[in-house]
């Protein structure tokens, strides 16, 4: 295996007049399981094409293992077949034409090893993904379960450096896509594979990365393990992109009163203070105001939470939990519940914690870290 | 009631549209079997009173070395223009190069420029390469001129090839010549049937090339059948029974291979995608 190092990658399309990916630089360890997430149209794919050789960037070098296979500067290209990358499409891609150990065959036949060699090889990886059974049929005769397995197994059967996947789960309904999504995880950490993947999906994301890079209309927005997205989203458009159901944000005023500085929200006021910051805010500067659905209570965990009345809009139960939709003066806040049942209507109290109350910073979006070390016993004090 | 009134009406017409349609096949069919009195005598429609296959026997001996001339002319034509088409509407269909509209234009284009219009250059450059009178000059005239209609109907069908399976192929190591074997070319045998078939009748019926190209060693059935008429000018039995042996051919690879031109015109080339 072997890690990938992305340096200043540009890409741009009509011209130039159409930017897909805007001076993207990451590396992904040896090893390492690495997410390409972002909406439609951010450039994941573009990027990953890059690497797999399928795309010519406009300027930028790629570096796998210690080779560089792409650098627009000194005018180095790597063809893909030469890269020792393997790639699995969202389309499976399978060849409709040839049987399943044909199709795993294929790109070992490409690389002219003996037919002993070529059959041990599709032999063992049809059985680490339980497909021998599989081997004679042809692609039209499987389940898209089977067809996703065989596209990996195409892929696993090479043995390549690096694994490119683009999409691969977006074809399986919701049961298969945990399934395989277990396996693959179970594989990469079985071969020790170095794989980067490339997703819209933050549950995908956030349940197979070591490291996740976040992209938005072709630029990184953050780059950092699951942990660190999700704890300490660096901006509001990766507070709202990460996390299921999304973040609760509220827009507040910072504004002093009875000798403190205030965030009044409308729906509640927090003094600063117990938000723990790593900074001051400035009086009269607007923020936005970020709560975790799972940072929302029913019961109180300090004496300092802050204190919210709402009334119950609806209720989803999820089997072992819920999730609660409720209003507060015309906020709609999302909670992760596991209290007792309620009805519409119901009213309800809702704690938060202060210092788990992420900030950001209007207009554009930056996040106000938190302070090291949080300094404790700092009271909220709710409006409603 | 009147349903099947309109029906009966509907098949009149047609029935009677058909017998009109086929009515000179079948005068070819009587008179061929018939004997040079009898011609004479009776109706050309009438089925004939002792029927005899001399006719055949004699067109097939006046007609035997250009028929054989046809037969290689058209599988060296077919096979010309449908090999070397088919890789064009590879290359236009599968990969993105410079120049490809354009190439694209050229070959459309192609398609409309009438026999007429290259004749006199054809027959010049046929003859500067020593090829007049040659099966090969003949070949490489049909070839020529048929891969502009091949590889702009290979590309269309092969543009329903999805584009992830060749950017697989690349990622797999695979060259475009491989892809094509393994993969295009088996997945779209339907598509190579189609056009066969049109190229093999298109050749097989053509008559210019083989009048203009083609001298005494060379020239193919349709213009040996056509010289028939100026020199046995009363022998119709002997014209009808060569006209129906040229036919033949055509008339078999229709009755078998018909559906495959049917369905290749009307459905997707890929088969099980």
């Amino acid at each position: 295996m072997a890690s990938v190092t992305v340096r200043n990658l540009f890409v741009s399309y009509h011209r130039g007049r159409t930017v897909a990916v805007d001076h993207v630089s990451f590396s992904v360890g040896d090893g390492e399981f690495c997410v390409l997430l972002g909406p439609s149209g951010c450039g994941k794919t573009t990027i990953l094409q890059c690497i797999a050789g399928l795309i010519r960037p406009g300027a930028g070098e790629i570096v796998i293992g210690d080779k560089v296979v792409t650098s627009a500067e000194k005018n180095i290209f790597v063809r893909p077949q030469d890269r020792n990358i393997a790639m699995v499409f969202q389309e499976y891609a399978l060849y409709p034409n040839l049987t399943v150990r044909e199709n795993l065959a294929f790109p070992l036949e490409c690389q002219g090893l003996p037919r002993k060699e070529i059959e041990t090889r599709v032999q063992s990886v049809a059985e680490m993904l339980g497909i021998t059974e599989l081997l004679n049929r042809r692609p039209a005769q499987l389940s898209g379960g089977q067809r996703q397995r065989v596209a990996l197994g195409r892929a696993l059967v090479r043995q390549p450096t690096v694994f490119l996947l683009d999409e691969p789960l977006g074809n399986l309904d919701a049961q298969l896509r945990v399934q395989v999504r277990y396996e693959l995880k179970r594989i990469q950490r079985q071969l020790h594979a170095t794989m980067i993947y490339v997703t819209h999906d933050q549950t995908e994301a956030l349940t197979l990365a070591d490291q996740i890079v976040l992209l938005k209309n072709g630029k990184i927005e953050q780059k950092g393990s699951p942990q660190e997205l999700y704890e300490k989203p660096s901006n509001l458009f990766v507070a709202s992109f990460i996390g299921s159901p999304p973040m609760n944000l509220v827009e507040g005023n910072v504004m002093p009163q009875e000798g403190a500085m205030w965030v009044d929200a409308g729906v509640f006021k927090v003094r600063v203070e117990a938000l723990q910051l790593g900074k001051s805010l400035a009086p009269n500067t607007k923020v936005m105001l970020g709560i975790r659905p799972a940072d929302i209570s029913g019961r109180p965990s300090s004496p300092t939470d802050l204190r919210i009345s709402a009334t119950v809009d609806l209720l989803e139960p999820m089997g072992d939990s819920a999730v609660l939709h409720a209003l507060s003066a015309g906020f709609k806040i999302t909670a992760k519940w596991e209290g007792s049942l309620l009805r519409p209507g119901e009213a309800v109290t809702l704690f938060v914690n202060p210092s788990k109350i992420h900030v950001f910073t209007l207009p554009d979006g930056g996040n106000v870290p938190k302070a090291l070390a949080g300094a404790a016993g700092l009271e909220g004090r709710a409006s409603l | 009631m009147r349903g099947l009134l309109s029906k009966v009406v509907v098949l009149a017409l047609l029935l009677t549209v058909t017998a009109l349609y086929l009515l000179p096949l079948w005068g070819a069919l009587t008179t061929s079997l018939k004997t040079d009195e009898e011609i004479d005598l009776t109706s050309p429609i009438a089925w004939p009173q002792r029927p005899t296959a001399a006719g055949y026997i004699n067109a097939f001996n006046y007609l035997k070395r250009a028929l054989l001339n046809s037969v290689l002319i058209t599988l060296g034509g077919t096979l010309g223009s449908v090999g070397l088409g088919a890789i064009c509407g590879y290359a236009l269909a599968l990969y993105s190069f410079r120049g490809a509209n354009l190439v694209f234009l050229l070959l459309a284009a192609g398609i409309f420029l009438p026999f007429q219009a290259i004749l006199i250059p054809l027959f010049q450059t046929i003859r500067t390469l020593r090829l007049y009178d040659t099966i090969g000059g003949i070949v490489l005239a049909h070839t020529a001129y048929g891969i502009p209609m091949c590889a702009v109907m290979f590309k269309t069908f092969y543009s329903e090839v999805p584009k992830a399976l060749v950017r697989q192929a690349v990622t797999d190591g695979s060259g475009p010549w491989r892809f094509y074997w393994k993969v295009v070319f088996p997945s779209t045998k339907l598509a190579t049937v189609t056009i066969l078939i049109f190229q093999f009748t298109s050749i097989w019926n053509e008559l210019l090339f083989g009048l203009v190209l083609g001298g005494p060693r060379s020239m193919p059935a349709t213009v040996a059948l056509n010289n028939l008429v100026g020199t046995l000018a009363a022998q119709w039995n002997i014209q009808m029974a060569g006209s129906l042996l040229l036919t033949l051919p055509v008339l078999i690879v229709y009755i078998f291979l018909g559906r495959y031109l049917v369905r290749g015109y009307m459905a997707g080339a890929v088969t099980a995608v």
